[in-house]
């Protein structure tokens, strides 16, 4: 017996839905993210040993994108550097970083603003990505999720959320600021925790729950003493790409 | 009849054609890829799901619902118009409970609560940061009052004055009881108690992981101190001078793979003695990283893990 007439229909029928799927897919898959981690500076290339915790972070964060409907792409290492995240921020409307943060002096202008440290595959000397640099190249788009997993940039003077265009209130139940959502940490966070408690936020994300509650029951993990998250944005937004208000019992 | 060559290979490429366009399919249409859920016993994989989720059979349901309801009683949490019980495997954790969902008419989620298999309350929050509400607590020493008499009421067995924390925002308070035992801390142990700045209850958290036996010899501090220091020149080489040994006590800790990529990417559902030696950096070195912690055995002075202070 050879390959009949109902195995090649199916495989029509596959390619057809797959082909369905493509053909409705580009409007999801436009939404981009970016997801970067620094992995360098604590790597054999620097030191004697691997830290293992930014390629964890860097593959949850990867995955809780995907699943929440963005195109998402993952950096690190030399792919990493302040002129790419410049270069794909404007496309952004989900971002993702990990990596050495905090509020540094900005000397064009003699202010300190939220930043972060690329990677670039520098043992050391790396660039400073400002959120002014960011605000500049994203000129006011919107943008959906952002998660700063560095240490500081959650704090209540923090200049990032501004960068992406994310309004430093939290839009309780009954209340809506739009489909976005920033995460960050306050004072200086371990990797130990913040990597709990991103695998409890993606973990909560995937089965439905909105953002806010993804946070509040990531706020239920074992975090070493003092360790501090903070929000920004809508809790009742569910989280998944596009500009659209989606949410499935908001308000 | 015999396949011929031909048909076999045909069979075999409309096989691949098949699974290829499956595979397509499933990549276009978004099902999330990772460990798929079922053994629980599989290790939790970085990226992949974290919680199993089964329905709780009918006789115990009753006894979580009853237990749940008492606790959110004293929580002064409001009735919901239905309550979801489910069994979760915590594959990061190590550990499974009973999680009871509350929802309004509308199918929203008001609060969720977790139970251990004593009935016991291990964790519960109320969603929805309805932070306004009645007069906002005075000070910390007014939420650690008040903290207190909710673990009280919660049946919590706290002692001392706990923790307290303001949180940012006006989004209340945190008070906390961290664990020790026998005089040495339990990092991330212990009850937490959020509050909203009306003092009432925002969350609870009770975490008691599993001890390993207490070793019967524990290393000196200036040998723990000596293995520490020698491991940071191995870890560091050439960037040693800029990193140096700023504290050093024996904890509670969860083995990890901070240092050891083949080590399961969750930390260790039960904590082991070791010494707690805490690096800062200084120079160049700095510019990227703040600080890191070694674990080492208390007994050996084996590396069994570690964290990093970007």
């Amino acid at each position: 017996m050879h390959a009949g007439p109902w195995t090649r229909r199916l495989a029509i029928l596959l390619l057809a839905a797959s082909l369905a799927a493509l053909a409705a897919g580009p409007a999801r898959a436009a939404y981009q993210a970016t997801v970067d981690s620094n992995t360098t500076a604590f790597s054999f290339n620097c030191i004697s040993i691997n830290d293992t915790y930014p390629a964890k972070m860097l593959a949850a964060a990867i995955a809780g994108y995907r699943n929440l409907g963005y195109a998402t792409t993952g950096y690190s290492g030399a792919q990493f550097t302040r002129s790419h995240v410049l270069a794909r921020t404007p496309y952004d409307w989900g971002y993702y970083v990990h990596s050495h943060g905090d509020h540094y002096y900005n000397p064009s202008d003699g202010k300190r603003y939220a930043g972060f440290k690329e990677d670039a595959g520098r043992c050391t000397g790396a660039a400073t990505v400002f959120s002014k640099d960011v605000k500049s190249a994203r000129q006011g788009r919107a943008s959906n999720l952002v998660i700063m997993s560095t240490c500081h940039l959650g704090e209540t003077n923090t200049t990032m959320p501004d960068a992406f265009a994310i309004p430093k209130t939290k839009a309780r139940t009954g209340a809506w600021a739009g489909p976005n959502f920033y995460l960050g940490y306050i004072g200086e966070a371990w990797d130990s925790d913040e990597f709990t408690f991103e695998t409890r936020f993606w973990s909560a994300l995937g089965p439905g729950w909105g953002v806010g509650e993804a946070y509040d029951i990531a706020k239920l993990g074992a975090f070493n003493p003092g360790f501090g998250a903070n929000w920004y944005g809508s809790y009742v937004w569910n989280g998944r790409a596009g500009p659209l208000p989606t949410c499935p019992a908001c308000l | 009849m015999h396949a011929s060559v031909p048909d076999a290979l045909r069979r075999r490429g409309a096989r691949l054609a098949t699974a290829l366009v499956v595979a397509g399919a499933a990549i276009a249409i978004g099902l999330p890829g990772g460990t798929p859920p079922g053994d629980a016993a599989d290790r939790y994989v970085a990226g992949g799901p974290v919680a199993e989720r089964s329905p709780v059979g009918a006789a115990r349901a009753a006894a979580v619902l009853a237990a749940a309801r008492t606790f959110r009683s004293r929580l002064g949490l409001p009735e919901p118009a239905a309550s979801r019980a489910e069994r979760v495997t915590d594959r990061f954790a190590g550990t499974t409970y009973d999680e009871v969902t509350g929802t309004d008419v509308a199918g929203r989620a008001l609060h969720l609560q977790r139970l251990d298999d004593r009935g016991r309350l291990v964790a519960a929050v109320a969603f929805g940061w309805q932070a306004t509400g009645g007069r906002p607590l005075a000070d910390a020493r007014a939420a650690g009052a008040r903290g207190g008499r909710l673990a009280v009421d919660l049946g919590f067995a706290v002692a001392g004055s706990p923790d307290v924390l303001k949180l940012p925002d006006d989004a209340g308070w945190t008070v906390a009881w961290p664990r020790i035992v026998d005089g040495i801390p339990v990092p991330g142990d212990g009850i937490r108690i959020d509050l909203w700045a009306d003092g009432r209850p925002h969350a609870v958290v009770r975490t008691e992981r599993a001890l390993a036996p207490r070793p019967a010899t524990i290393l000196a501090a200036a040998a723990a101190r000596a293995r520490a220091v020698k491991e940071l020149a191995d870890l560091f080489g050439g960037h040693a001078a800029e990193i140096g040994v700023s504290a050093l006590a024996l904890g509670w800790v969860a083995p990890n793979d901070a240092f050891d990529a083949a080590a399961p990417d969750a930390p260790g559902a039960t904590l082991r003695l070791a010494w707690v030696a805490e690096a800062r950096t200084a120079g160049a070195l700095a510019e990227s990283l703040r600080a890191v912690r070694l674990y080492l055995d208390a007994e050996t002075g084996a590396l069994i893990g570690g964290d990093v202070l970007r």
